[in-house]
């Protein structure tokens, strides 16, 4: 993603949403994008998944240009977006469905992925038997189904209780850690980014631009000590510093 | 509704009995005339006789037949052009507004006019039948098409889900629960656009045999048309009601699991 802009053209103007982000993802890192809310996180994201046009700029995956909707990337989405007449299996077999491809031959992998979720015994469920965090742990399996190249969530735990977050958090590494794919992750929660990042983008607010980069170097597997943690203490109180001085003024990177 | 336990037949039917018992009263006490309101056992006779010798149920089926044929060819329609206009922008500023314009016209006010382009038979019933059944259908159908969660959408686009597999395994299933209460509310309309139109016609059906029964001041065989017709509008709205329950199956199960949780 190079000096990408992405500019709405709207009945009253034009609002511009993002200015100039450059970004980068190598393969199988794991990058958060952490904003504000209204920071145009999620506009990033349609257009990493080419379902918007740039207004300026480039953005490329594998040294392709992104030019229109990309099969190789998967989406998990603020709300789990399940088909409520499909189970759980069927439902990690829609991109499958949508792509024409051959069922048949993703439902060895379909069973795999919903395994490595936790929900083995409920390929066969309904999305509405199914917990809130069941069913955007489906929407995870889901977005994994085709092998994509990125995985692209979107604040994929907002909808969810504090309790089931934190459950996901580990959930979603324990996953990440299995498939290594390359995550670009967006968030509003400082400690959710810091938990399951590699590195983070912070984003500051309308129109949305990269304010500063962050590495993270806990070890991994972490878990819940990682929290209490010194160096994790430590990077969230500096993320949570930058937030408070990363005005459209006070840009540093 | 949903409990078919005895409660859901006692209650109904006690009411039933209890207003045959006024209808009796307001003839012995209030003295009525018998030409005015006839006894409920005149009724039930004219109706027993009426099916028996098959004269009545013969004009129950012409009166059915014409209603389901305007009724599937209305819904039809309306299902296709709700989505051509949901689908079109260019198809959606053409006819949107004449489409709602016409809405506002009562539909009973064409009857004449359809007599004069169709005639006096089946073709004008049916005709008007499916006019009356047409917006409830296709304005159902419109909001439920458009109403569908963008991000469903974005998940068959982004893998190139093209424009039909949307429409078809997004949006027409998502849309389904909007298009059935249109269709419900169809049976309705339907119904009473097949009678008025078989009160002009005076020919065939059940609206006839009111209208000339009527005529004859012989009551017994109106009431037991009326009847008739109310059990034909029960039996519609019903097996809508099964379909329903049948082909939106998640939508029953996420009623029963919420109303689960709610006692």
């Amino acid at each position: 993603m190079d000096g990408v802009s992405l500019v709405y053209d709207g009945n009253r103007g034009s609002l511009k949403a993002l200015d100039s982000v450059s970004m980068n993802i190598q393969s199988g890192e794991f990058v958060s994008v952490l904003g504000p809310s209204g920071c145009g996180k999620s506009t990033l994201l349609r257009l990493a998944s080419g379902l918007l046009p740039a207004s300026a700029g480039r953005l490329a995956l594998n040294g392709q240009v992104i030019a229109g909707p990309r099969r190789d990337v998967g989406i998990v989405f603020q709300q789990p977006t399940l088909l409520p007449w499909k189970t759980a299996i069927e439902n990690v077999l829609v991109p499958i469905r949508a792509m024409s491809g051959r069922i048949a031959d993703f439902t060895d992998r379909a069973r795999s992925l919903l395994r490595l979720a936790g929900l083995e015994e409920f390929e066969n469920s309904y999305p509405w038997e199914l917990s809130g965090g069941m069913q955007q742990r489906v929407g995870i399996a889901r977005g994994l189904i085709h092998q994509p190249s990125l995985l692209l969530m979107d604040e994929p735990f907002s909808a969810l209780d504090a309790m089931s977050r934190e459950h996901m958090m580990s959930e979603l590494q324990k996953i990440w850690m299995s498939t290594r794919n390359s995550v670009l992750f967006i968030t509003h929660s400082i400690p959710e980014a810091v938990f399951l990042s590699d590195r983070i983008y912070v984003l500051s607010g309308r129109p949305g631009r990269v304010a500063n980069e962050f590495k993270v170097n806990l070890p991994r597997p972490r878990d819940e000590s990682v929290m209490a943690s010194v160096e994790f203490g430590e990077l969230t109180n500096r993320l949570r510093a930058c937030f408070r001085t990363s005005g459209p003024a006070s840009v540093h990177a | 509704m949903r409990k078919s336990g005895p409660e859901a037949v006692l209650y109904p039917t006690a009411f039933v009995v209890l207003l045959l018992i006024l209808w009796e009263c307001a003839i012995v006490f209030g003295d009525v005339p018998s030409f005015l309101l006839p006894h409920v056992h005149e009724v039930a006779v004219s109706l027993w006789k009426g099916i028996t010798t098959g004269v009545l149920l013969e004009q129950t089926w012409a009166t059915v037949s014409a209603c389901a044929g305007g009724y599937l060819l209305g819904c039809g329609v309306a299902i296709l052009v709700a989505g051509c206009l949901a689908e079109s922008k260019w198809a959606n500023r053409f006819f949107l507004w004449p489409i709602t314009a016409f809405q506002s016209i009562p539909k009973v006010a064409l009857a004449p006019i359809v007599f004069i382009w169709f005639g006096f038979g089946v073709e004008s019933i049916v005709t008007l039948t499916a006019l009356s059944c047409f917006f409830p259908v296709f304005v159902n159908t419109l909001v439920g098409l458009k109403s569908v969660e963008p991000s469903y959408i974005d998940l068959y686009r982004v893998h190139g889900g093209g424009r039909w597999p949307v429409f078809w395994q997004i949006k027409l299933p998502m849309a389904s629960s909007h298009i059935f209460n249109g269709l419900q509310i169809a049976v309705v309309f339907a119904l009473i656009a097949t009678v008025v139109m078989e009160f002009f016609s005076s020919t065939r059906g059940l609206g006839y045999v009111i209208q000339d029964s009527a005529n004859t001041l012989d009551l017994p065989i109106s009431f037991a048309s009326v009847v008739l017709l109310a059990a034909i509008g029960i039996a519609g709205t019903m097996s809508i009601r099964i379909i329903r329950r049948r082909a939106l199956y998640w939508e029953r199960d996420r009623e029963a699991s919420t109303a689960g949780t709610g006692h």
